[in-house]
């Protein structure tokens, strides 16, 4: 067996730790990784016989040495004081390399052996015991979720994460998603997604012009299935720098995929290409919906000038703040197709759910239905009725870019090193 | 009050017997560190909370290309009784400042204030533990939190 089998796990608490072991040569790391006591024992009970490497960061490691079953515990520290397992001052790849080398392999090295851990049920296993145990949690079959992020640093971060939510199906969501898209898109030097995560009623394809072409999920289902998803391969554009993710539109296949960690999956994807991600939620709330709205710097409210549906999102914007799903601060009132009536204004409604109001876009279902038939966006027709409606959602369209075209605070160097070096 | 300093962090100790299960995240980019880090600290000491933070902004740009790591630029382990009431006031004094972060980090959710910095790994492990019999489900919260 070679050094290069040795499997390790790295539960250092430090960042800078686990990336050091990641330079060394005689160990295989685990991909999974954690930065709690308790994380470092579920790694050891699903990993096996291996080397689990933690750190003085993770604070009381004594349940770590004592309920590691079948894990060798080794404590890297480095620093003035020396303390058990391997240390270093500073730590490098190399030194590490030599204690694996020496303890594990048994191979003559520059070091002398580190004192033996008193700890009960610290255990070096026999280099015969290193071969990896089967996971205790074998992939399941059937459909293949996403995997880890696996993108590059991240590099972010002036993105802004737009969910459209509220009111009841019909308020005009999609339509103004795709509206808002449009105006986005016209912007300078920007890129812009918009995400159909309306289960069933899936309709951005629709008003995209895009129904003809293989739905994204065509493509996310293949790629999982093969265990790499491709976004690039799912995107349909509309521009060269506007793109659609278009729906499940109720496939139950796709439905089974679309779940809250493939929501933040695409998220974390969508944020390396793109500057504005607009989400189109399902109005029912669930844990897709609440995990979008909790993702979200922005929430657009859409409300029609139905009484109803007034009363619902007042329930439903209730109940999500109470679960800190949601809360108000985040959320901007848009009254859709709105006709201003002595009934229902525009200021009892903003009263009424406690939200700011951040545009008024005016009825004109001329216009919305003739640019739904030609699969464009409302806001690329002249008509007197489109324009309207482009000047309420230009208004928050401004709402939106402002909060990310708004300058970064000021830095005070001196607190700086009061705050880092005290 | 114990301090320990490690490659990564500057780790302040009030000697609490709080659960990692409560840690509170404070995700911000890195220029944005030092402001965070002027807000937060001041509460989570004066509740002797104990607490992590990123030593230079650098070292966030560092550590960022780590899945698990990425954005977590200043941790709190609070006392699961003071958990609700330190995490609305983090919340509180983080929210209007102009401070940014990643909408997503590795085993924690979006704690939903109005700050949108907060992320907590108390709520993902309720999630978790609610997705239990789920086993799919349970593999993808593992695949999701490398």
């Amino acid at each position: 067996m070679t050094a290069a089998t040795l499997l390790a796990l790295a539960c250092t608490g430090d960042p800078l730790l686990d990336g050091l072991l990641k330079q060394c040569r005689t160990i295989r790391l685990a991909s999974d990784t954690g930065e709690t006591p308790e994380d470092a024992l579920r790694l050891a009970a699903t990993h096996g016989p291996a080397i689990l490497f933690v750190g003085p960061a993770l604070g009381d490691l004594t349940p770590v040495y004592q309920q590691a079953a079948g894990a060798t515990v080794v404590c890297l520290t480095e620093g003035p004081t020396a303390g058990d397992g391997c240390h270093g001052n500073p730590l490098t790849a190399d030194l590490i390399d030599n204690w694996v080398r020496q303890r594990m392999l048994g191979e003559a090295a520059g070091l002398q052996p580190a004192p033996k851990k008193p700890t009960a049920g610290f255990k070096v296993p026999a280099i015969s015991e290193q071969t990896p145990k089967q996971p205790a949690n074998p992939p399941a079959t059937g459909p293949v979720l996403p995997p880890a992020v696996s993108h590059g640093p991240v590099s972010v971060l002036r993105q802004r994460i737009v969910a459209l939510w509220g009111g009841k199906p019909g308020s005009g969501r999609s339509t103004l998603a795709v509206g808002l898209s449009d105006l986005l898109s016209q912007l300078g030097g920007v890129k812009v997604c918009t995400v159909d995560l309306n289960p069933y009623n899936s309709s951005l394809a629709v008003l995209t012009g895009k129904e003809q072409e293989v739905p994204s999920w065509v493509n996310l289902a293949e790629g999982l299935g093969r265990g790499g998803p491709n976004l690039s391969e799912a995107l349909r554009w509309v521009k060269p720098n506007w793109a659609v993710l278009t729906g499940t539109d109720g496939r139950p296949d796709w439905l089974e995929l679309l779940q809250e960690p493939t929501l933040h999956w695409l998220i974390a994807e969508l944020r390396n290409q793109f500057d504005y991600i607009l989400l189109d939620l399902d109005t029912r709330r669930g844990a897709l919906t609440d995990a979008a709205l909790r993702c979200a710097q922005t929430v657009m409210v859409v409300v029609s000038p139905d009484y109803p549906d007034v009363l619902d999102t007042h329930r439903a914007i209730g109940t999500a703040a109470d679960r800190h799903v949601l809360d108000r601060g985040r959320c901007r009132l848009i009254l859709n197709r709105w006709v201003e009536t002595p009934s229902l204004s525009a200021g009892t409604v903003s009263e009424f759910l406690g939200l700011p109001l951040g545009a008024r876009i005016p009825a004109a279902p001329e216009a919305v239905i003739e640019a739904a038939t030609q699969g464009m966006p409302v806001t690329r027709l002249t008509t007197p009725g489109a324009k309207a409606v482009t000047q309420g959602m230009t208004q928050a369209m401004h709402f939106v870019a402002e909060a990310v075209a708004g300058p970064a605070p000021a830095r005070t160097g001196g607190l700086l090193s009061g705050l880092f070096h005290r | 009050m114990n301090v320990l300093e490690t490659r990564t962090w500057r780790i302040v100790s009030f000697g609490n017997t709080s659960s990692a299960d409560a840690r509170i995240y404070i995700a911000v980019i890195p220029d944005h560190l030092h402001r965070a880090c002027q807000l937060v600290l001041p509460i989570l000491e004066d509740q002797r909370v104990d607490h992590r933070y990123a030593k230079e902004p650098t070292l966030l740009d560092t550590y960022s290309g780590a899945d698990w790591w990425a954005g977590k630029a200043i941790i709190a382990d609070p006392h699961p009784d003071q958990w609700e009431s330190l995490v609305a006031e983090l919340d509180r004094c983080l929210v209007g400042q102009g401070l940014e972060g990643p909408a997503v980090i590795a085993g924690a959710r979006p704690y939903g204030g109005q700050s949108g910095l907060l992320f907590s790994r108390r709520e993902a492990k309720a999630a978790d533990a609610a997705q239990s019999g789920d086993s799919r489900r349970q593999r993808l919260t593992q695949l999701l939190g490398q």
